[in-house]
């Protein structure tokens, strides 16, 4: 698989936290990768240390393939765009203003796609409005399109839609799936709120204590949270045959336990069963979300 | 560099603040020559010495260069706009002098203003007479009063790249900016201090004597040196001793500004680089 960014035990200390402690993470080329951990877990440590804004205690990572300790690191930077914490902008500008200063900044010729990029993150009727008087989900739509000034193929987010109305949830969610669909925008968000994230994520990393617990794909914690029945039999041998006579889905989790992945019919199986001598114990409808996994992963204690 | 340098100054080109300071300059400027030329013409005992009106700016650029540097990496770590430059790829080193050049262009732009308003004004108000240096020693002080307005950036700059945000970069650079100059002031006034002083003495037999005792706070000897090198290192301290018009050494005008520079600059890209930013 090709991978936009890597890191390979990466640590970050400072003087008595350790933020980060041997993470080992892979971001897909064109995955909406979902970042999720606890406060503190070492979400944001992580984009601060890809972004270039601290150095990596030790470890290391390679964006686009090129080491953080290469000089050419500087360069895989500028096919990367970044909203780390809160939105990166000038108040006292208004958005035409920042994106102007953003493309002096990058030495772009001309400002003409401007507008075409205030239209995308839908801010093209803002004025002479300045930064300061714009809502919360404005102020990250535009710190998302000065992220975008440069044309990158590789947007990292952090807590995007952290403090947003419901309304502005749905714009950014939209917003991030129109970048990652339309333009092959690569997409590393973090945020808390999983089920918002589980609408949008393609790829997780699951971080705990500077650690990654669990890396996964979309279709993978599908399979993990599949709606199930779990049974529990006496003996699964031969409720295993019962369910291949019936065509039915299925996984054996132990010597009594199984997860069926399918409607069933419960009063016909469980004759079916009394019949072969196996008597059922248990029968439990199982939904696991996002949320749910991510705290049989890290525990409960904290709040996502 | 240039890129960086051109958005700055995109961003600092339209600024309130920007125009009050300099209008504050020109407003200063031509206060303290008017008020010189009218208090010789009332008084006729005492003629200004357009010299010491002409540098007059170097101990007051301190707090425009301080606002201005604060303002301009203060908002940085504020609006945490830090961020776009280094994650579009731009080096701390890029950032860091791009910033400070930037201060240093704005410094020069106010002391320039000053010395074209004082000069505008004060030669045909006060004559050239008043200024009392030759033309090669005129330029010879002007050079070195920019070259403490670039040291004085540099210390600034170095200064508001260690804050936090605007607040406390303003404060650490308006705080060190009038310690130099408090530090300049009580280290001139001891170096001031004339070998002789002026005494009159009372006898039964000749009722008024003059005579020169030694004055036992006079510095003389390497100590001297030292002390005025002192003075000069800090820029707050050579624009007292510019305005005071106290140098001895000029050559340490020139010299400790370029040490100042250069050390400033090294140091705070050192620091800069390493820091951890958020």
């Amino acid at each position: 698989m090709n991978y936009i960014l890597q890191t390979n035990s990466l640590t970050k200390k400072y003087k008595n936290f350790q933020a980060l402690n041997g993470l080992t993470m892979n971001v897909p080329k064109g995955s909406i990768y979902g970042f999720v951990g606890k406060n503190g877990a070492g979400k944001t440590t992580l984009i601060r240390l890809i972004c270039g804004l601290q150095e990596p205690t030790s470890g290391s990572f390679s964006l686009y393939g090129i080491r953080n300790d290469s000089k050419d690191i500087i360069k895989s930077r500028r096919r990367m765009g970044a909203v780390v914490e809160t939105p990166s902008i000038y108040m006292d500008m208004t958005a035409e203003e920042n994106l102007k200063h953003q493309y002096l900044i990058l030495g772009l010729p001309s400002f003409d796609c401007i507008q075409e990029l205030l239209k995308l993150v839908g801010l093209d009727n803002t004025g002479e409005k300045k930064a300061k008087n714009f809502s919360l989900g404005m102020k990250q739509r535009l710190g998302i399109a000065i992220a975008l000034a440069g044309d990158p193929d590789f947007l990292v987010l952090d807590e995007p839609v952290n403090g947003l109305d419901p309304q502005g949830i749905v714009e950014m969610r939209e917003l991030i799936l129109k970048l990652n669909r339309e333009k092959q925008i690569t997409v590393l968000i973090s945020s808390h709120i999983l089920d918002e994230l589980s609408r949008l994520a393609t790829h997780y990393g699951i971080i705990d204590n500077g650690r990654m617990v669990k890396e996964l794909s979309a279709e993978e914690l599908d399979t993990v949270c599949r709606k199930c029945v779990r049974m529990e039999v006496t003996d699964t041998s031969t409720l295993a045959r019962v369910l291949d006579s019936m065509n039915l889905e299925y996984k054996i989790i132990s010597a009594t336990t199984a997860d069926v992945f399918a409607k069933i019919n419960v009063t016909q199986l469980t004759v079916v069963l009394a019949k072969e001598n196996c008597e059922v114990l248990s029968m439990q409808e199982k939904d696991e979300s996002l949320e749910s996994y991510y705290i049989s992963l890290v525990g409960g204690d904290n709040n996502a | 560099m240039r890129k960086l340098f051109r958005a700055a100054f995109y961003r600092t080109e339209n600024k309130k603040m920007i125009r009050i300071e300099l209008v504050i300059a020109v407003l200063l400027s031509a206060f303290i020559i008017l008020n010189g030329y009218f208090q010789t013409n009332l008084t006729n005992a005492y003629i200004y010495k357009l010299v010491a009106r002409f540098f007059g700016y170097s101990p007051l650029m301190g707090p425009f260069i301080a606002v201005f540097a604060a303002y301009l990496w203060g908002t940085d770590y504020e609006y945490g706009t830090l961020r776009n430059k280094l994650i579009c790829g731009h080096t701390r080193e890029e950032v860091y002098f791009s910033n400070l050049l930037l201060t240093i262009c704005a410094g020069l732009s106010t002391a320039l203003i000053w010395l074209i308003v004082n000069g505008m004004l004060g030669i045909p108000l006060l004559g050239t007479a008043s200024l009392n240096l030759s033309l090669g020693e005129m330029a010879f002080y002007i050079f070195s009063s920019l070259l403490m307005v670039v040291a004085l950036s540099s210390v600034c700059c170095l200064l508001a790249s260690l804050a936090e945000n605007k607040n406390s970069a303003t404060l650490l650079c308006l705080g060190a900016v009038a310690a130099m100059v408090i530090i300049g002031m009580l280290l001139y006034d001891r170096f001031a201090e004339p070998e002789l002083l002026d005494g009159w003495m009372w006898s039964d037999t000749d009722p008024t004597v003059r005579w020169h005792p030694q004055n036992i706070k006079f510095i003389g000897g390497t100590f001297r040196i030292l002390l005025e090198f002192l003075i000069c290192l800090t820029p707050g301290g050579q624009g007292v001793i510019l305005c005071e018009e106290g140098v001895e050494h000029l050559i340490f005008l020139p010299l400790c500004s370029a040490f100042v520079i250069f050390s400033t600059s090294l140091i705070g890209s050192r620091s800069f680089k390493k820091k951890n930013l958020k």
